[in-house]
C-alpha cells in the first residue's frame, strides 16, 4: 500500500483494462473520472475496469494526462488537442464515449458528445441507423407517421444530406 | 486483443451493454472477460439477434441536445428510442402573437398563430392611445391629445411612462424590453431634405435629448419609413429605399451609401410605398417589398459589400409582417418555416395570411394582397405571453 509520509512521491493507482493489462497513472490525474474517484474514497488503488478494453483505456489515459495539466497558460495547446482527439472512426468514438460515460469523466463526455452532433448533422437517417447499428424498429404505418409529421425536415431542399456511413 | 467488433466492423453494443449493466460504478468486480479475449461463438450468435444495440438514452440525449430543430426532426426518424430522446430535449421556439388595436372599446384581441386561437382581453390603459412600435413583449404607444408617450405590457398591463414629446407625425422605434437599463427610445423628424431633428430619450429621463443632423444625400423622414434597432444601431428605411443610421453612443446620423434595392417595374402602382416591412434578426436586416401586382420580394443587407441582396431562400427563418414593427424566428416548428406571416387573419377558417418563400403563393391564394391598403395602427406582431393568465 502506498504511503507517502516521507517522500514527495505522488499517490499512484492501477488501472486495469478489460484485457488484465495494467496501466500506472498519477491519482490526482484519474479522479477526473467520477467513478474512479469513488473507488479511491473506498480506498482502492488497484481499479479494474471490465468495460474499457486496452485500446480505449490508453486514450482515456491520454486525455486525463492531457486535461490534467490544464493551466491558465496552456488552453490553446489543450483546445489543439481536443481537436485531434476526435478525429476518429466512429466505431472508436462510439467506444470512447461508453467508456467516457461509465467513467464519468464530464469533460470528455462533452467533447465526444459534441464530436459525434457534429458527425451526424447532415447524416441521413439510413446513414445514422448503419453507423450506430440500429435495426428500424417501426412499422412501415409509424414511421410513416413520423416522415409526414416534419416532412419539411426530410426534405434535401437546398442542403447535402450525407448518406455514408463514415 | 478482445474485439468489441465484428467482422463488419461495427461495435457490438449489445456486448458492451450487458458488461455495463453487470458491472456497479462503485464497486470493484472481478473482471468478467472471456479468457481468449475474444467472443466465444454462441455468445455472438446470441446477440446478433439481441436488439439491445443502442446507446444508452442519456448518452443520446446529450449528443441530440446538441442538433438544431431541423437536425433534432429528422433523427427522431432512426427508431423508437432517437424519437423518444430526440422529443425529450427538443427546443422550438414560438412565434409571436397578433395584437388587433381596438377601433372602438377597450376590447383588445390577440392571436396565436400556431394554434390559430384568439384571446380578449380589455386594456382600457389604451383609450386614447395610438400604437408605435413593439419590441421584447413591449408595446410604445403615443396619446395624441396629451402628448404622452408611455411603454406597455399588455400581458402584465405595467406601464412604464416616459417624458411628453410631440410624435405626431414622426416614426418612434426603442433598442430593448424598457426594463433593460440599455433600453433607449429614437425618433427622427424631417425638417428639410438635408435636415433631420433626432431625439432619444431613455426610461429615467426627465426630458427627451434632440439635435438635428446633416443629411449628406437627400433623405425623406415621413411616417412610411421603417425603423429597426440592429447592432447598437438604429437603422431608418426611407420611402425610396434608403438607409439612414443613427448611431447612439457616437451620436451620429448618416445616410448609408447603399442603393435601394432593386424593385421589378410592375411595383410602382399605387400604394407601392407603404407596402413595405423591415425585421431585424441576428444582426441581419431584411426588408420586404410588397405590391398588390406581384408576389413580395425580400431583400437581406449585405453589410460588406454594402448592398441589398434578393432572398430566394429563407433558411428556415419566419419573417411576422406588421406595419410599425416586424419580427423574426428560426426554429419554429412545421410548415411555419420560410414564410412571411403578415398581419391580417382571415376569420372563416382562422387563418392568418401567409406567403410562403418555398412555394412562391399566399395563403390562402388570393389575385393580389395589397399590404399599403392597410390601416397601419390597427395590428401589431409581439412576443407571445409565457403563459395565459392574462387571459382568465
Amino acid at each position: 500500500m502506498a504511503s507517502s509520509s516521507k517522500t514527495e512521491q505522488k499517490k499512484m493507482l492501477i488501472l486495469k483494462s478489460s484485457e488484465e493489462e495494467e496501466f500506472e497513472i498519477e491519482e490526482s490525474i484519474a479522479v477526473q473520472s467520477g467513478t474512479i474517484k469513488n473507488m479511491v474514497e473506498d480506498d482502492f488503488t488497484l481499479i479494474p475496469l471490465p468495460n474499457v478494453d486496452t485500446e480505449t483505456l490508453i486514450k482515456i489515459i491520454k486525455y486525463m494526462k492531457k486535461h490534467g495539466e490544464k493551466t491558465k497558460s496552456n488552453e490553446k495547446d489543450i483546445e489543439e488537442f481536443d481537436k485531434e482527439f476526435v478525429k476518429k472512426s466512429f466505431t472508436e468514438l462510439k467506444e470512447l464515449v461508453l467508456a467516457a460515460n461509465y467513467l464519468h469523466i464530464t469533460s470528455l463526455i462533452d467533447l465526444l458528445c459534441q464530436a459525434f452532433a457534429d458527425r451526424i448533422k447532415n447524416k441521413s437517417v439510413k446513414a445514422i441507423r448503419e453507423i450506430f447499428g440500429i435495426p428500424n424498429d417501426f412499422t412501415p404505418e409509424e414511421e410513416a407517421e413520423v416522415y409526414e409529421q416534419h416532412k419539411w425536415a426530410h426534405e434535401e431542399g437546398k442542403e447535402h444530406i450525407d448518406h455514408s456511413a463514415y | 486483443m478482445f474485439s468489441l467488433s465484428d467482422d463488419l466492423g461495427y461495435v457490438r453494443f449489445d456486448v458492451v451493454l450487458s458488461r455495463l449493466a453487470a458491472t456497479a460504478p462503485t464497486a470493484p468486480t472481478i473482471p468478467t472477460a472471456p479468457n481468449n479475449g475474444g467472443a466465444s461463438s454462441e455468445e455472438r450468435e446470441a446477440n446478433e439477434h439481441n436488439s439491445l444495440s443502442r446507446v444508452p438514452a442519456e448518452l443520446l440525449e446529450q449528443i441530440l441536445c446538441r442538433l438544431n430543430l431541423k437536425e433534432n426532426v429528422r433523427a427522431s426518424a432512426v427508431c423508437k428510442q432517437w424519437l423518444a430522446a430526440s422529443i425529450s430535449v427538443r427546443v422550438a421556439n414560438k412565434p409571436p402573437w397578433l395584437m388587433f388595436f381596438p377601433k372602438f372599446g377597450d376590447m383588445v384581441e390577440f392571436y396565436d398563430p400556431s394554434v390559430r386561437q384568439t384571446y380578449s382581453v380589455e386594456l382600457p390603459e389604451l383609450r386614447g392611445s395610438r400604437l408605435c412600435y413593439a419590441k421584447d413583449g413591449w408595446l410604445l404607444l403615443y396619446k395624441p391629445r396629451t402628448l404622452s408617450v408611455f411603454f406597455f405590457n399588455p400581458y402584465t398591463r405595467d406601464v412604464i411612462n416616459l417624458p411628453a414629446l410631440e410624435l405626431t407625425y414622426q416614426i418612434v422605434a426603442f433598442s430593448e424590453a424598457p426594463t433593460s437599463p440599455d433600453c433607449l427610445v429614437f425618433t427622427v423628424k424631417h425638417v428639410s431634405p438635408t435636415l433631420v431633428a433626432i431625439s432619444t430619450c431613455n426610461p429615467g429621463a426627465t426630458e427627451w435629448t434632440t439635435a438635428n443632423y446633416q443629411n449628406r444625400l437627400p433623405f425623406v423622414s415621413s411616417i412610411w419609413n421603417k425603423l429597426v434597432f440592429c447592432n447598437g444601431l438604429f437603422y431608418c428605411l426611407s420611402l425610396t429605399g434608403w438607409l439612414g443610421v443613427y448611431d447612439p453612443e457616437e451620436q451620429t446620423w448618416l445616410v448609408r451609401v447603399v442603393p435601394p434595392p432593386r424593385c421589378p417595374e410592375n411595383f410602382f402602382v399605387k400604394n407601392w410605398w407603404k407596402g413595405k416591412f423591415m425585421a431585424e434578426h441576428n444582426g441581419d436586416i431584411y426588408v420586404i417589398y410588397t405590391c398588390s401586382t406581384a408576389n413580395p420580394v425580400i431583400y437581406k443587407l449585405d453589410q460588406i459589400n454594402k448592398i441589398w441582396v434578393e432572398m430566394q431562400t429563407l433558411g428556415g427563418l419566419t419573417l411576422f409582417a406588421s406595419f410599425l414593427s416586424s419580427q423574426a424566428r428560426t426554429d419554429i416548428l412545421g410548415v411555419m418555416r420560410n414564410s412571411i406571416y403578415f398581419s391580417k387573419v382571415r376569420f372563416y377558417g382562422r387563418r392568418c395570411i401567409s406567403y410562403s418563400v418555398d412555394h412562391d403563393r399566399y395563403y390562402p391564394r388570393k389575385q393580389c394582397y395589397d399590404w399599403g391598403e392597410q390601416d397601419p395602427f390597427e395590428s401589431i406582431w409581439i412576443d407571445a405571453p409565457p403563459d395565459l393568465s392574462a387571459f382568465n
